[in-house]
This record gives C-alpha cells, sequence and structure tokens, in this order.
C-alpha cells in the first residue's frame, strides 16, 4: 500500500470522527432541548390539574350540596 | 545560473528555509504554549469561564402545602403565575414605550400604573439597569399573548427582552369562609395567621433549580443529563377536622343571629363532645384571606383575631356548671340540698332576689323561696352561685379551673392561644373576689377553653385537648394526628350523668326554656355578662349560650357568643341561644315545625 493510500484511509477514518463527534453533540443538544421542553410541559400539566382540582372542589363540596338537600331535610335557606 | 553572484543558490534555499523552519518552530511553540496554560495551567479558570458563559440555572417551583378541610375541600392551594418584565438592553429607546404599553395593557393595567411602569423602565435604560418589572400575578395565557406581540416589535431580541419567571402565588378558593380558620401568608409566601402560621413548618416548601446549557445565540435552553439538579421539596398537606357543611352552617346561622341582634361581633365553636376534634369555628367579622392586604388598617385588626381561641372574656353564667359539677363530684353539696342551708353571718339574704354579701348586693332576676342547688343552676342564681364560692373558698375555686383546664392554653394548633387568667392571691378580696369569680367576673378564659370544659361536663368527665389538625399528607404518606387525646378527668360519669340532666332542665324549665325543641332533646347554660370598659357599665353585654346535644348520647358540644347585642333583649338565652338551636336543627336535621314557636319568633321568623 502506499504511502498516500495510508493517508487517504487515515484522513478517511479522523473525518468521520470528527463527524461522528458533532453528529452526537447535536443529537445532545437536541435531547437536551427535549428533554427541557418534556420537563417544562409536565409542570404545566400539573399545574393544570391542580387548578382543575380546585375548580372541580368548589363546584362539589359537601356546603354547596348542603343547599340541594330535599325540602325536608334543608332550612328555609337552603 | 550566474557563478559570481555571491553565495550558492542551494545553500542561499537552505538558510531561507532553516530560518523559516526556526520561525515557525517559535510560532508553534509558542501556540504549544499557550495552548498548555489554557488546558494544563489554567485550565480550571478558562473552564469556568466558559461554563459561566454558556450554562444557566432554572428555579424549579415548589408548591406550598396545601390545606384541606375533613372531607377534602380545599381552603389554601398554590397556583403558578408570572412575574413579568422586560430587559431594557435589548430594546432600543423608541420602541420601549410601545411594549410597556402592550405589556400594561394586556394586564388590564391602569393608564396611570402604565405611566409609571415606562417611567422606570427609561429609567433603569438610562442607568444600564438588566432588569425592569412590569406586573406580578399574571397568567400564563396572558404571558404567551404578550411574548408573541413583543417578538412581533422587537423581532430577534425579542426574547431576550422579555421576561417573564414562573412564581408560586397562594390562592383560598373559598374566600372568606373558614377564613380566620385558614389564616394567610405574607408577600415572601410565609404563614402570618391561622392555620397557615401555625403549621409553617409542615407547609412550607423549598424551591428546586437545575442547570441549562445555552446556545451560542443564548436562546435555546438546554437540559443537561448528568448536571446540577436540585429537586424541590413541596411542603405537606394539611387536613383539618373541620366538616364544611357544619362550617357552612355555623358561619351562616352566626351571621344571621349577629345581624338580628345588631352584635358588635360574636363567635361559634363546636366540637365533638369525645374526641376533642373541632367540626366549626367562625369568627364575625373575619377576612377574606384572599384580600387581607387590601383592607384598611384599622379594619384588618378588627377582623384579623380568632376569636375563639386568642380573645379573653369574662365568661358569666356560664361557668357555673364547672363550680357545680366539682362541688358534686367532691360531695360538698347535694343537688337536693336548700341553699339556704349554707348561708355564713357575713351574707344577708331573706329568700328574696337581693341578697347582701357583706355591703354589696347580688341580685336573681327572680325570687325563689326554698331553691334547692338544682333549681339555682337551672336557673342561674347568682346569689346560689355566690354562697357556693363562699363554701368553696380561694383554693377550691382554683382547684375547678385547673380541673377543667381554665385560664391555661389548650394546646390547640393556632396561634396566639389566649391562656386566661384570674385574680391573683394578692389581690384577691375575701369575699368581694370569691362572689364575683362565682358568677363568671374576676376572671377572664378564652372560648376554647370554655366548650373543652363544657365537653369533659357532659361527656363522662373527660378532659381532652382540643384538635383541629386531623392529618398530615405528603406524597400519598399519610400521618394522622392523635385523637381524644385525654388532658384530665375533673369529674366522675355519675357526676356527668346527673350534670346533663341538670343541663338538659336549664333548656326545659330554666334560663334557656324558649330554646326547646319538641321531640329533639339537648341541654345547655345560658350566661348573659356585663363587659368591663374600664367598670361595669351595664351597656355592654357578653350574650353567651353553651349546650350539648343529643341529650341521651352527646356527640357534639356548642358555645356561641354575641358581643354587645343591641337589638332587643341582650340575655345569652335570647340573642345566643336561638344560634345554637337552629345550628343543632340544621344539623341533626330536626323538622322546623319542632321548634317552638316563641323560638321562631325570637329568631324572627315570624
Amino acid at each position: 500500500m502506499t504511502a498516500a493510500a495510508r493517508g487517504g484511509i487515515v484522513s478517511f477514518w479522523i473525518l468521520a470522527a470528527g463527524l461522528a463527534a458533532v453528529g452526537l453533540e447535536v443529537e445532545n443538544v437536541r435531547a437536551g432541548a427535549r428533554i427541557r421542553d418534556l420537563l417544562l410541559e409536565r409542570d404545566a400539566r400539573t399545574e393544570k390539574v391542580r387548578r382543575l382540582e380546585m375548580r372541580y372542589n368548589r363546584m362539589v363540596s359537601p356546603d354547596v350540596l348542603e343547599k340541594k338537600l330535599p325540602p325536608e331535610m334543608s332550612s328555609e335557606e337552603g | 545560473m550566474n557563478a559570481h553572484s555571491g553565495a550558492h543558490p542551494a545553500a542561499m534555499h537552505r538558510s531561507r528555509l532553516c530560518a523559516a523552519a526556526v520561525l515557525l518552530t517559535i510560532a508553534f511553540a509558542a501556540l504549544g504554549w499557550r495552548l498548555f496554560a489554557i488546558q494544563v495551567i489554567d485550565h480550571r479558570r478558562w473552564l469556568e469561564s466558559a461554563k459561566a458563559m454558556r450554562r444557566s440555572t432554572e428555579p424549579i417551583l415548589a408548591y406550598r402545602g396545601d390545606i384541606h378541610l375533613a372531607d377534602g375541600v380545599i381552603l389554601a392551594r398554590d397556583i403558578v403565575d408570572y412575574e413579568i418584565g422586560i430587559d431594557p438592553k435589548f430594546i432600543p429607546p423608541d420602541k420601549l414605550p410601545r411594549v410597556v404599553t402592550l405589556a400594561c395593557d394586556a394586564m388590564g393595567k391602569s393608564p396611570e400604573y402604565r405611566r409609571e411602569r415606562l417611567f422606570a423602565a427609561l429609567d433603569k435604560k438610562e442607568r444600564g439597569g438588566a432588569y425592569a418589572p412590569l406586573g406580578r400575578g399574571v397568567s400564563e395565557a396572558v404571558v404567551e399573548e404578550i411574548r408573541t406581540a413583543v417578538n412581533r416589535i422587537l423581532g430577534s431580541d425579542g426574547v431576550r427582552g422579555f421576561r417573564a419567571e414562573p412564581q408560586a402565588r397562594r390562592t383560598y378558593p373559598r374566600g372568606p369562609f373558614a377564613g380566620s380558620i385558614t389564616g394567610v401568608t405574607d408577600a415572601a409566601g410565609q404563614g402570618i395567621e391561622g392555620i397557615e402560621c401555625s403549621m409553617e413548618e409542615w407547609l412550607s416548601r423549598k424551591n428546586g433549580f437545575r442547570e441549562l446549557v445555552r446556545d451560542a445565540a443564548q436562546k435555546t435552553k438546554i437540559y443537561q443529563v448528568g448536571g446540577v439538579h436540585v429537586a424541590p421539596v413541596g411542603g405537606q398537606d394539611v387536613y383539618l377536622t373541620i366538616d364544611s357543611r357544619t362550617q357552612a352552617i355555623v358561619e351562616e346561622e352566626l351571621e344571621r343571629g349577629i345581624r338580628r341582634k345588631r352584635a358588635e361581633s360574636g363567635l361559634f365553636v363546636l366540637m365533638d363532645a369525645h374526641t376533642g376534634d373541632i367540626l366549626a369555628m367562625a369568627s364575625y367579622p373575619s377576612y377574606d384571606p384572599d384580600r387581607f392586604a387590601d383592607y384598611p388598617e384599622a379594619e384588618r385588626k378588627k377582623r384579623r383575631a380568632n376569636r375563639v381561641v386568642e380573645n379573653l372574656y369574662e365568661p358569666g353564667s356560664v361557668i357555673k356548671p364547672f363550680y357545680f359539677a366539682y362541688a358534686l363530684e367532691k360531695g360538698i353539696i347535694r343537688p337536693e340540698d336548700l341553699v339556704s342551708r349554707i348561708v355564713p353571718p357575713e351574707v344577708k339574704w331573706d329568700g328574696g332576689s337581693t341578697a347582701f354579701f357583706g355591703r354589696r348586693p347580688v341580685t336573681d332576676v327572680h325570687e325563689h323561696p326554698g331553691m334547692t342547688f338544682e333549681e339555682a343552676l337551672v336557673h342561674s342564681s347568682n346569689i346560689a352561685m355566690a354562697l357556693l364560692g363562699l363554701q368553696l373558698g380561694r383554693p377550691r375555686i382554683v382547684e375547678v379551673y385547673d380541673a377543667f383546664g381554665l385560664c391555661r392554653p389548650t394546646g390547640i394548633r393556632l396561634p396566639a392561644e389566649a391562656r386566661g387568667k384570674y385574680t391573683s392571691q394578692s389581690e384577691w378580696r375575701n369575699l368581694y373576689s370569691t362572689v364575683s369569680v362565682s358568677f363568671g367576673y374576676e376572671l377572664m378564659v378564652s372560648p376554647l377553653q370554655l366548650v373543652t370544659a363544657f365537653a369533659a361536663v357532659v361527656n363522662g368527665g373527660y378532659l381532652l385537648e382540643p384538635r383541629i389538625v386531623d392529618r398530615i399528607v405528603r406524597d400519598g404518606v399519610v400521618e394522622t394526628l392523635p385523637s381524644r387525646k385525654i388532658i384530665g378527668r375533673p369529674i366522675s360519669e355519675a357526676t356527668s350523668m346527673r350534670m346533663r340532666g341538670f343541663l338538659k332542665r336549664v333548656v326545659e324549665e330554666g334560663t334557656a326554656r324558649y330554646l326547646a325543641i319538641k321531640g329533639f332533646e339537648f341541654g345547655g347554660k345560658t350566661g348573659t355578662a356585663d363587659m368591663a370598659r374600664g367598670g361595669y357599665t351595664k351597656k355592654d353585654y357578653l350574650a353567651s349560650f353553651e349546650a350539648f346535644a343529643p341529650f341521651e348520647n352527646p356527640r357534639v358540644v356548642a358555645l356561641c357568643m354575641l358581643e354587645k347585642p343591641r337589638e332587643g333583649s341582650y340575655y345569652g338565652g335570647v340573642a345566643a341561644g336561638p344560634i345554637v338551636v337552629e345550628v343543632f336543627r340544621r344539623l341533626f336535621h330536626v323538622n322546623e315545625e319542632m321548634v317552638l314557636t316563641k323560638l321562631n319568633r325570637l329568631a324572627g321568623r315570624e
């Protein structure tokens, strides 16, 4: 094998390793950005669920139901 | 090639090559040295500098614990909204007013507010400031709306020019409902009143943070796997013993009763007679925790106290059952004994409605010739109780307070609990003080102490520690606080049973006879105390009624107090009693027709 051919093979591998490193870094950045998006999304969903719980809680709590009791069980005002 | 041109060309080339090689070697050596210095010698410094340029941290919000009622009703919860602001460095001066106006309009702020924020932002820009806040408590939807509009105005700089930081904000979805129990937090999120204050240790939270890496344009933030990530520590959820339906009834009836009697203020507390659990607690006027900071200072002062726990009162006649039960327990009196049997020489009493204790007259509302001690309790005779007080003497009177837990904190998990007090040995004027304390003066007790002691009178004689926090929950792990904590046994079951009978007679034929409910038996004791304002003026009264129900097996004890009732009668049985009866009626589903007509009239329903 000539020196040129050997040089060519080495260059190819160096280039391949460089491209792989860049590719991995890009993937790392993408994954990092995606993970952050997912974390924010999770926080937003948690918040949404908490707000919904609060809203539902307001609607069905017993002190509200008290006002919907049958007439014989409720007072004149409720 | 010219042989006479001087040096040989090959030698010349070699020397040039040598020079170039030396120069290159020096250059590469310098470069190498620099690289070595950066990578090895100053490695740490440069690494930190590079990290600092790329890295940032992002807070992870933790939620303060919720406050729930026993049945799950949410009284307090953290929600996340945003504080928005601008970085004037990234906003050209000509666009600054547009951005501020847009943000303020989206938040629905007034022109004055907008102007003030604009001046502040311009000032920040002039001084090279990095952040000018525009508003707090902004919802996510509004933030997105503003962000889109700002991006349109500023283009690529919009990302850096506009900031929105999430922050947890305390909300009270029930408003004023159970407000004096729930309490409130300050601007920093620390409890300053009510359960928010007393349970701070459990409710408090600690934000976490995560490390992020920014791209070269500082636009995209990237999460780094393996980077620093400190998890937030949320508060624990606190569940109270209060039942929402009962609390709603109590608040409604108390407010109605106070309006009816045009009283200055009032309170109501309902306790489970056998466990000491507080089922409802209301103090009027109270406050809406969501609007706590908006009340004017004087108004806030008036509303903030939970009167049941923090206030002290001279209780008046509602104290009498404790002396009576104690004397009965110790065999000092028998209910059927005539009161006249124990009249000492220093007392002049002919059986009429006035007696003279030394030179001090003590009066009863009615004459009760041949009155027994049982009748004395039923008709709330001041004369008989003063005579009993003399029979007991100060040491045993103090023993009564100790036995029933009066004038000492109950240990309830609410802040600023009042201790109570009675006249000290050195200030005790023998005849005068003994007579006064016998019908509830010269001692200050909190309503909570009274209702706890009253529970001991009717529940078999067990003095219980009142409990308002039922359980604490964190991540599904439940820690239930002990219920029915017995802290004393002032009287026996037999004495307690007899006391229940006497207190039932109070409702059937005594001072609370207007309050009887047909087909529903309960017992109670009325009290009317002259409120001291520098002296006893006979103008301001404290109307009280303590009661238990049902008679056979008491499940609840209640205490209602109205301060300074101005409309109609100020007597405890008439002013405070109907409120308790209405609560019992609704609580035990007693039909309205069963309540005697006279009570209906008293309650203003006819």
